[in-house]
């Protein structure tokens, strides 16, 4: 039994962003941010085609944490949703999870997405019990590494052309953050 | 479909078959306390273990993400190890590189041999870009092997395996197909 599968995700609040459930009428603004190329940039995978494709998205979110693999919440502000963040790979054996997350372009520079993960790394230190949690970006991303260090994720390493995007190979920066770095 | 048979001189990576020999290989390799301080999972302890261990590496086989061969020592037939190809990602043109030898064939040149010979199928026949391997950092000879074939030394991931009651780091290490060591096996394995 998966300790970390659960009926419903819990609905985190931090300061001006509320992390919750997605649903169906999330859609239109799933679709706005995972159509975005400059979001997407650095993305694990391509844009969403169409309305079918954002459904089916969230669908695979809310399997997803039912089966303990993966917590996605939307970041949303006044109950729109403006972003998505994610533990992935959630280990009970090694009490580890992989870190991502991703805001539309248009909302950047307000501090949202640093808002969001630091409540939601919160999350997974004292609620989840985490010993770990990971992330990686591509070192060019330097908006995404200034918040990963803001945190206290510590740099791990630097993987050599991981990822092939687009027919180009890309490296891959390590993060790693610990329960005991993490002092609230 | 089974695993094509790769041939060294000395060692051939085979395809593990469900039978009783080498279900009982498997359960001697993968028993052993020793072979396994560093490996990761904890050793069997059933031999029956073995037996679903071995439909496991034919489920990934037939998923097309893991490539695990035998080794089996050409003189006398002997089963001595195992070396695996693991998230073999197409998208990314990359996989994950594993090997264990049984304790009794350590520090003869067989894992070095064995890895080789997987190295030259995941670049040449799979067409692989990057090679990557995960060690703990106090397997000194699994370094050493992983240094000698040419792989670079990537990062160490803090606290990232939690096995036999204590918290273990893992130093990760790359091969790229077009890094000087890799070129040289492709063209003169």
């Amino acid at each position: 039994m998966n300790p970390f599968a659960i009926d419903d995700l819990p609905q985190i609040e931090a300061e001006r962003v509320v992390l919750r459930a997605m649903d169906n009428s999330d859609a239109a603004a799933l679709l706005e941010v995972f159509s975005d190329a400059d979001a997407l940039k650095y993305w694990g995978h391509g844009p969403l085609a169409d309305f079918d494709a954002a459904h089916a998205y969230i669908s695979s979110a809310q399997r997803a944490y039912q089966a303990g693999s993966r917590y996605q919440w939307a970041i949303t502000l006044d109950g729109k949703l403006l972003g998505s963040c994610a533990l992935s790979a959630l280990n009970p054996q090694h009490l580890s999870a992989t870190l991502s997350y991703v805001l539309a372009t248009r909302c950047l520079g307000q501090g949202y997405a640093r808002e969001a993960v630091h409540a939601l790394v919160s999350v997974a230190f004292d609620a989840l019990d985490l010993n770990r949690i990971e992330a990686d970006t591509d070192p060019r991303h330097i908006r995404s590494i200034r918040l990963l260090e803001a945190l206290g994720f510590q740099r791990e390493g630097l993987l050599r052309q991981r990822y092939r995007i687009d027919g180009n190979y890309q490296d891959a920066l390590m993060f790693g953050m610990l329960k005991e770095d993490w002092q609230v | 479909m089974t695993l094509p048979t790769l041939f060294s001189s000395r060692l051939s990576l085979r395809w593990l078959h469900s039978n009783d020999a080498d279900v009982d290989a498997v359960y001697r390799i993968f028993s052993n306390p020793v072979s396994l301080r560093y490996w990761s999972h904890v050793p069997f302890v059933e031999r029956q273990r073995a037996v679903s261990y071995i439909d496991e590496i034919h489920a990934g086989f037939a998923s097309g993400t893991l490539f695990q061969w035998g080794i089996e020592r050409n003189a006398d037939r002997a089963l001595i190890g195992t070396v695996t190809l693991v998230g073999i990602d197409q998208i990314n043109q990359r996989c994950s590189l594993g090997y264990i030898l049984d304790e009794p064939y350590w520090r003869q040149g067989y894992a070095a041999t064995a890895v080789n010979l997987a190295l030259c199928y995941a670049f040449g026949e799979l067409d692989l870009h990057r090679v990557e391997a995960d060690i703990d950092p106090r397997n000194g000879a699994s370094r050493r092997l992983l240094e000698r074939l040419g792989f670079q030394r990537e990062g160490l991931q803090r606290e990232r395996y939690r096995l036999y009651d204590e918290w273990q780091d893992d130093e990760i290490y790359g091969l790229l197909s077009s890094d000087p060591a890799a070129r040289k096996l492709l063209a003169d394995p």
